[in-house]
């Protein structure tokens, strides 16, 4: 059954990456006019579904995910700020974790006011510890997590939106956190103010 | 005398030999660009030997990096030149040649040439490797410059650190800062840097030895630099001065001791230098120099005192004459370099050179270039001489020849022999030392150097390589990092080995493809290998990976952003002095090291930002048997540039060359 999974989270990962690659607009198309034109500021709530040796020792709750889309020369650049808490279920520590990432993705037109993004994130997952028995220097610790991020949006109401989204993120601790996330919320799209596409361009 | 004689000889020469100039050969040199460093994402100065194909590196902790130029020589000496904008820093201390302790911020580099090859560049004889880097110009007016760089290792054990599964921690990278200010008008340019890093060798391979070390403290590592420059124009050319010092409190691995201590070491370093004669002919120049290295002890378990000291006092003269189609180039230079310690031992000696080469295009498509140069130390000579032949076949092909002989003393890859020797007398009952006898105090290098390059068509080009090293009296030393729980080990050693006659042959080839205008490629390979002699220089070459290959690709589809991409593999290498030990293990496997790095600029190229992954493969790389595994990694460097805030347009101007023709 391990194996089974492990074949099928490989499947997953190859499909996401030929998904972001296969298109040739993506690596080689002109470059987009339109960079930094539109911000698109997300809020979702956000859940862990999966289950794995992780969550026999910390109960992921209900997180939220604050984060920023921007056309870029070629496809889209997102960064953005998630935050689940951890309960525990042993004797160790809670703590809440803060992912900040930067991510590249291409988004797909699949009807007239419904995209669909896949997107690679790469940033720091940053781990809170609130145990006070804890020593103050140990009561944070960073690691790198990569993510891939598959959300789709569909247009409710002029620059408003409302998306789902899956995430999978795996943190490089030297026994690695896998955690599969759920997340639902709203987007609202405007145009960059002028002086900051300056400063981003 | 003798030298005195030689030198008249030298000056005789070159005042028959003189004549006008044709450009030389660049053989054996490698240009490493700013643009470069920049979209590889190099973040230290020594990341730049990544990039340097023909030297080897290792590493124990990860951040001080050992180099061997070229199959020049092997690690133990560290011994290879260092300048700064012309001038030479002695970095190298006590058998460490950290480039991560020089006092620059890798933003301020313009340019680095790398010398592979023996022959003479500004009056050094480059038969150990020479590395030489060129500083930004000072911007017209007001400048400031600032940086930002922090950067973790994977690894780390985040929340399992309270499970059954706990780990040792893996500590984050830097952060490191640099800030740079530069002032510049029409009589004087001054700039100024200052650099701090931050490095922790908390490898699970070597944080418990260093901790243990270090009486329990957590190991880090602290690097504070600054470096002054400054450039006077007056009517006969521009005088620059330099001033620079660099504190580092590291854990240094002592050959004396086979462990690594806990030491302060601190360089200081001046200079000036300027024309004496600046006419359309004939051009002399003149440089002074005074370093002042010292080590002292830390914080140790053993409570091990250190305090010792190198302080070299140079100077010297190089002349350019160009008649006709021959340049001659004729110099001499003198050095002082007094070793001592506070209780024990104070020693000086002195070296004298005199050095002369001489360009000369016989034919169109021949040219030919003859290096001489000669050493005096404590009455002892050394004579070195290199020459160069390049065959221009056609506008799209040419081959470039490099012979050369060399004598190298002992004083000139070891300063500090007599102290080390002092040492061993002192403590010969404490652990093993042994001398292969006889060790020559002198070695004698052969070295061929073939380069074939060839334009396949506008955008692509090949060039293959040949070295061939013939080494005669070559000594080196081995010294196991192997130690217990004891202060001195019961069963480790260093040894001193010579060995009569080895041969080394290196082959190496390289391709560039410009696959469009915002794509390039570029396929290096290296192969070197121990060809005959003395078995124990063959075991000792076994620690340079065999095979080295590097695929590079640089996209970039815009200005202002670049993503760059490197695969290198390195072949397994074995320590055999690690062979007999039961912890550590003396083979180091093959590995496959994937880098990535991005980089954007903002704000009309005032801001840069860059994020680097390192090792994305997360291959186990290990560079020495003892050291750390430099597992994925990634850095986040943030740079300002303020250039010309107040510009003073219209009679300012910059103060140096950023590379040399």
């Amino acid at each position: 059954m391990y194996t089974m999974k492990r074949k099928l989270k490989n499947i997953f990962c190859a499909f996401f990456v030929w998904l972001i690659i296969s298109f040739p607009q993506t690596l080689f198309g002109q470059g987009a006019p339109s960079a930094f034109s539109t911000l698109k500021i997300s809020l979702d709530y956000v859940c862990n579904i999966n289950d794995n040796q992780f969550h026999q020792y910390w109960h992921p709750g209900q997180g939220a995910h604050l984060a920023v889309q921007t056309p870029f020369y070629w496809g889209d650049v997102l960064a953005g700020l998630q935050y689940v808490p951890h309960k525990k279920r042993t004797g160790t520590p809670s703590f809440d974790s803060y992912y900040v990432y930067l991510g590249w993705g291409y988004s797909l037109n699949l009807f007239r006011n419904m995209h669909w993004l896949n997107a690679l994130q790469a940033g720091n997952y940053y781990m809170v510890f609130d145990d006070p028995n804890i020593n103050v220097t140990q009561r944070q610790e960073s690691e790198l997590g990569i993510a891939l991020y598959s959300s789709l949006s569909l247009r409710l109401y002029k620059q408003l939106y409302g998306y789902g989204a899956v995430r999978y993120l795996k943190v490089f601790t030297h026994k690695r956190l896998e955690l599969t996330y759920l997340s639902a919320g709203a987007a609202f799209v405007l145009k960059t103010p002028a002086w900051l596409v300056e400063v981003l361009k | 005398m003798k030298g005195f004689i030689a030198l008249i000889f030298f000056l005789f020469l070159s005042a028959v030999l003189m004549s006008p100039l044709p450009a030389g050969p660049a053989a054996g040199r490698q240009v490493i660009t700013r643009q470069q460093i920049q979209q590889a994402g190099l973040n230290r100065l020594a990341d730049i030997l990544t990039l340097v194909d023909s030297w080897d590196t290792y590493s124990i902790d990860g951040f001080t990096w050992y180099a061997a130029a070229s199959q020049l020589s092997g690690y133990d000496t560290q011994s290879w030149t260092v300048l700064i904008d012309g001038h030479e820093v002695r970095s190298s201390n006590y058998g460490v040649n950290n480039l991560n302790a020089l006092p620059l911020s890798i933003d301020l580099i313009d340019s680095v040439i790398i010398i592979s090859e023996p022959q003479i560049y500004r009056g050094y004889f480059t038969d150990r490797g020479l590395i030489h880097f060129f500083t930004k110009e000072a911007p017209k007016g007001f400048s400031y410059q600032g940086r930002f760089m922090f950067g973790n290792e994977s690894g780390d054990p985040g929340p399992y650190r309270y499970t059954p599964y706990r780990t040792p921690n893996v500590d984050r990278i830097g952060a490191d800062g640099s800030n740079y200010v530069a002032l510049n008008n029409q009589y004087l340019a001054l700039s100024y840097n200052y650099l701090q890093q931050v490095y922790y060798p908390t490898d699970v391979r070597i944080l418990e030895r260093n901790r243990r070390m270090g009486s329990g403290k957590y190991p880090r590592i602290d690097v504070d630099t600054y470096y002054l420059k400054g450039g006077l124009t007056l009517p006969g050319g521009e005088q620059t001065f330099y001033l620079s010092n660099s504190t580092s409190r590291d854990h240094r691995p002592f050959d004396y001791l086979l462990q690594e201590v806990p030491v302060i070491s601190s360089n200081l370093q001046s200079g000036v230098q300027g024309p004496v004669w600046d006419g359309k002919a004939l051009q002399m120049h003149y440089y002074l120099d005074y370093a002042d290295n010292t080590i002292r002890d830390r914080d140790n378990l053993f409570q091990l005192e250190f305090d010792w000291r190198l302080r070299y006092t140079s100077g010297g003269l190089r002349a350019v004459y160009q008649a006709r189609s021959l340049t001659t180039t004729a110099g001499l230079g003198m050095e002082e370099v007094r070793a001592k310690t506070a209780s024990y031992f104070n020693h000086a000696y002195r070296k004298i050179w005199a050095f002369s080469s001489f360009a000369y295009p016989f034919t169109r498509e021949r040219f030919v270039k003859l290096d001489l140069f000669l050493l005096r130390v404590h009455n002892r000579y050394a004579f070195k001489t290199a020459l160069q032949t390049r065959f221009l076949k056609s506008a799209d092909q040419q081959a470039v020849l490099n012979l050369s002989y060399s004598k190298k003393l002992l004083q000139e890859e070891n300063p500090y022999w007599k102290i080390e020797h002092a040492f061993y007398r002192f403590n010969s009952d404490r652990f093993a030392y042994f001398f292969d006898i006889p060790v020559a105090d002198e070695t004698r290098h052969f070295t061929l150097d073939g380069q074939w390059q060839y334009r396949l068509h506008a955008r692509a080009s090949l060039e293959a390589n040949l070295k061939y090293r013939i080494l005669r009296q070559y000594r080196f030393t081995v010294a196991p990092l192997d130690h217990g729980l004891d202060i001195f080990p019961r069963n480790a050693y260093r040894r001193v080995l010579a060995v009569q006659d080895g041969h080394i042959v290196g082959l190496g080839l390289n391709l560039r493809h410009n696959l469009a205008e915002t794509l390039k490629q570029e396929l290096v390979y290296n192969y070197n290998e121990c060809l005959a002699g003395d078995q124990n220089l063959q075991d000792y070459w076994r620690r340079f990976s065999r095979h080295k290959a590097r695929y590079q690709v640089t996209w970039n589809p815009v200005p202002g952003f670049a993503v760059w991409s490197g695969l290198q593999f390195l072949s397994e290498a074995f320590w055999f002095e690690y062979e007999i030990s039961p912890t550590k293990d003396a083979g180091l496997k093959d590995r496959f090291l994937w880098d990535v790095s991005f980089e954007k600029w903002f704000w009309h190229e005032k801001i840069r930002a860059n994020l680097v992954f390192r090792n994305l493969l997360n291959d186990r790389a290990v560079y020495h048997p003892a050291g750390a595994a430099l597992d994925l990694r990634y850095f986040v460097q943030m740079e300002l540039h303020l250039d010309s805030i107040i510009p003073f347009e219209g009679w300012l101007f910059p103060i140096s060359k950023a590379v040399e023709p």
